[in-house]
């Protein structure tokens, strides 16, 4: 029966999901062809070191700031449109076709002609493409934890097959237009009808897909105001051109146009700083899993870099290459060991670079100068993989609270320019203005041992998050579980045994001497019964307890009680107090008010106090008593309950006259003020 | 009539009141039975167990006062699930006693109700103060939340903190009556209160169109 059910359930699993992993795979195709440069000789948009160029003023027209605008826009949609994946996707395709028709010769050399919407639309789509196909990984890992961090892992892994694709080319290789352009209209198709199951899937949006509960939209909010800002950034730093930077630096103009290396340096390091800030209001998780991604990601560019130009006369190995990389990585990010194999794969990466630093006698740019094939292979293959495992092996700790795709999208992406653009200082070479790319390799070295540990950190952090939430839900059924079981027994014990014992009770006076102590014995069995039933049922979590039912847990043969039907709920230390000083009270009616004397107990909820009255009918005493008691050092229990209400803030009234009883009456406010 | 699911306690029941000179008229064990026996056994007081197999015991006080506005339901109880006490209360019970309670108590506790004064234990007083005190601490109270009045109050929790109508009048300096009468009137603005919320609930629901 059980595994009946279960082959039912997870048939039913794959058919829910394998839509969402073939449209996850279909969306990466999308990243390769925004990632790939379609003219010959640019450098991969995805790796390109970023530097910051003189610049005299912000964008002023139109077009400029619609072009820094696009991905931001991008990235507010796709944040705030989670759920509806597929389609955001499709969008991100379709908005990719313009550029392929330009590199097919319909605008050639002439791109300026078509509207410059079609130039702001690429940017805005590959941004668009990431944030959904994040949140496609986000709703798989409900489903399959696996398969959510594998297109997570995919997300970079792709990026890095698309820089792999065409060539960078400082050294003028050549490729032709229609090449790239066949490849990428067919990746185009191809990924687009990849989406149409899952388009068709979730035609009424993934509710997965966000990842939190609609209650808990602020924390949505504050994920997608980070994001937001985050992408944003790079907007804000336009406003910072060279001569206010240096006016800020308090140095010329010319000594920042000179060292460019350093002041792209400070503005990744400004950059850095902001968006830690803005990682850090997303909170905690979100900060940790985006300075993981983005270590591992500034790790890899130089060494991809450094790889893939000693491949460029190798075609089909180079990309090959790229793509076994990110496979291997999307593999390693899919399988259950993720967060160890990902923390080994980046420290197997860092080992291979310091070992290529040695065999190239400090200079790995010989790698790519004397044409290396095998090494470079393996440096390309283990860096890819290393970059997509740790990426991906953050995501199901990000998904949890709904962070992924603002995390490892636009927060670890715009950590990512920040880092490169510090990183290059690491290694400035003599004399030259513009940074060497290739030579950060010990930089990158260390950052993926870095890496390596932050996600060995972050994965066991997150163990001991489950455990901890495990250990929670358990004390909580457990706790549900004893509930009923009391209220079972009670119910039990209400209809069968407190019935025969008050019949005894009742009868037992009847049948004369022995009947009467039997009735009597009743009696108390009775009593202690109930008590232990309202002591017993009094629920209290931690914080809050009832009254009532400690209260009630005192009546006994010659005490009585009186509470309200409703739950007197007052913080526990409180409640303990007041019920400490009603025994004290008590003790003191058995020891002091004669051996006949009854109790009554009366609890009263007041709009902001308890008030409790302990009554008895005994001796009583004359009102100078309990200061000749004082007197006489005997403070006594009279003294101590009144100490116990003090120390809550109540106040204590006791009031006797001889003859007619005691009564002593607690008032305790239900927010004790502090103690001084 | 007693209204009782335990055969022995039934009967003892009965037994003592038929020796203190009652007419019992009906013995019955379950609620559904109480309430179609009632019409034709036509009791002065209804002896009622609150824990019935059918029916709960608030339902059962509420069709037999529908039934029959003059019957009087003194409550029984083993142990006092509280909530289901006040209800029936304000279903218009007019006592609750234990079942430990002394076969004296429980003559006199009939006497009491036959003469329409309601059986106020200590315990019964304190839930009624709590429920004045629940109505009251409603952030904005409708207008006709029944309040008590400061001698109500007072009387009230004397009676709570265990004092006898006769302590409460020598300590107020009142006649016995007057005290009687606070008590009665305590339980009956709060009987009142939940008929007419039963009513306005009914009208607003369309009840009314039925009958």
């Amino acid at each position: 029966m059980i595994s009946g059910m279960s082959t039912v359930t997870s048939r039913l699993r794959v058919r829910r999901w394998s839509p969402a992993v073939l449209a996850g795979v279909a969306g990466c195709l999308f990243l390769v062809v925004a990632t790939s440069p379609s003219s010959p000789g640019g450098r991969p948009p995805f790796l390109d070191t970023p530097t910051f160029d003189d610049r005299s003023s912000a964008p002023t027209d139109l077009s400029g700031w619609l072009f820094l605008m696009g991905p931001v826009v991008a990235t507010v949609l796709g944040l705030c449109l989670l759920r509806w994946w597929p389609y955001l996707l499709a969008v991100a395709g379709l908005v990719a076709v313009p550029g392929v028709m330009t590199e097919w010769g319909f605008a050639a050399y002439s791109s300026w002609q078509l509207p410059w919407v079609f130039l702001v639309l690429p940017s805005a789509g590959y941004a668009l493409a990431v944030v959904a196909l994040l949140a496609c990984a986000q709703g798989l890992t409900r489903t399959a934890v696996g398969w959510g961090a594998a297109v997570a892992a995919l997300t970079l892994g792709s990026r890095l097959v698309g820089s792999a694709m065409p060539m960078p080319a400082p050294w003028g290789w050549e490729l032709s237009p229609h090449v790239a352009a066949s490849w990428h209209t067919a990746l185009l198709a191809v990924g687009l009808a990849g989406l149409a199951p899952a388009g068709w899937l979730y035609r009424r949006g993934d509710p997965a897909a966000t990842g939190l509960p609609a209650r808990r939209w602020w924390q949505r909010v504050r994920l997608v105001t980070a994001g937001t800002l985050a992408s944003s950034v790079p907007i804000a730093l336009t406003f910072l051109t060279t001569q206010r930077l240096a006016d800020l630096l308090g140095v010329t103009w010319y000594a920042l146009v000179r060292h460019s290396i350093a002041q792209t340096a400070v503005i990744g390091a400004i950059t850095l700083v902001i968006v830690i800030v803005l990682a850090a209001l997303a909170g905690l998780w979100p900060l940790a899993g985006a300075v993981t991604a983005a270590v591992v990601q500034v790790a890899v560019v130089a060494p991809v870099i450094l790889a893939l130009t000693a491949l460029y006369k190798d075609d089909p190995l180079r990309w090959l290459a790229a793509l076994a990389g990110a496979a291997l990585g999307a593999a390693v990010a899919g399988s259950r060991w993720r967060v160890p194999l990902a923390a080994t794969l980046a420290v197997l990466a860092a080992m291979a670079l310091f070992i290529a630093y040695a065999a190239t006698t400090g200079d790995p740019q010989k790698l790519a100068a004397q044409l290396i094939v095998i090494p470079s292979v393996l440096v390309l293959v283990v860096c890819a993989a290393a970059a997509g495992a740790v990426a991906g092996a953050t995501a199901p700790m990000l998904a949890a609270g709904g962070a992924l795709p603002a995390v490892l999208g636009p927060l670890a992406g715009a950590l990512a320019v920040g880092g490169l653009q510090v990183i290059q200082v690491t290694s400035p070479t003599d004399g030259e203005t513009l940074p060497a790319f290739l030579n950060p390799q010990i930089t990158s070295a260390l950052l993926l041992l870095v890496a390596a540990a932050g996600i060995g950190g972050l994965g066991f952090a997150h163990l001991l998050a489950t455990r901890r939430a495990e250990r929670k839900h358990a004390e909580q059924i457990r706790r549900e579980a004893a509930t009923a079981e009391r209220d079972r027994l009670g119910r039990s014990i209400h209809d069968g045994v407190l019935q025969v014992l008050a019949l005894v009770q009742r009868q037992g006076s009847e049948l004369g001497a022995r009947g009467s102590e039997l009735a009597a014995l009743a009696g108390e069995q009775e009593v202690a019964l109930r008590g232990l039933l309202a002591g017993a049922a009094s629920t209290g979590d931690g914080a809050a307890a009832d009254l009532c039912g400690p209260l009630q847990a005192l009546a006994g043969p010659a005490v009585e009680v009186a509470t309200p039907a409703q739950a007197v709920m007052v913080p526990s230390a409180l409640a303990a107090e007041v019920v400490a000083a009603v025994r004290a009270a008590l003790d003191n009616v058995r020891k002091h008010a004669g051996a006949s004397a009854r109790a009554w107990i009366l609890l009263e909820d007041e709009q902001d106090g308890v008030r409790v009255t302990v009554r008895d009918d005994g001796a009583g005493f004359p009102p100078e008593r309990p200061a000749e008691a004082a007197e006489a050092g005997r403070l006594g229990i009279a003294q101590s309950m009144r100490g116990r209400i003090a120390d809550c803030g109540g106040t204590t009234t006791i009031d006797s006259r001889p003859g007619e009883g005691t009564e002593v009456e607690f008032w305790v406010p239900r927010q004790p003020r502090a103690r001084r | 009539m007693v209204v009782d699911d335990h055969p022995i306690w039934r009967d003892a029941v009965a037994r003592d009141l038929l020796e203190a000179g009652y007419d019992v008229t009906a013995v019955v064990g379950e609620g559904g039975q109480a309430i179609r026996v009632a019409p034709a056994a036509r009791p002065d007081v209804v002896v009622l167990d609150l824990q019935l197999p059918d029916l709960s015991g608030v339902e059962v006080v509420r069709r037999l006062i529908a039934t029959d506005p003059a019957i009087r339901v003194l409550m029984l109880s083993a142990s006092g699930e509280q909530q289901d006490v006040l209800d029936a209360l304000k279903a218009g019970a007019l006592g609750y006693l234990v079942k430990s309670a002394k076969p004296a108590e429980l003559v006199d506790a009939v006497a009491r109700t036959a003469a329409g004064d309601p059986v106020f234990t200590v315990g019964l007083a304190g839930l009624v103060l709590g429920e004045y005190r629940r109505l009251a601490a409603v952030p904005v109270p409708p207008v006709d939340t029944p309040r008590l009045t400061g001698r109500e109050t007072e009387v009230l929790r004397l009676v709570a903190k265990g004092l006898s109508y006769k302590q409460i009048a020598e300590r107020l300096v009142v006649s016995h009556r007057t005290v009687q009468n606070h008590v009665q009137n305590t339980l009956g603005k709060l009987q009142l209160h939940n008929r007419v919320e039963l009513t306005r609930y009914a009208i607003e629901q369309g009840f009314d169109q039925d009958t």
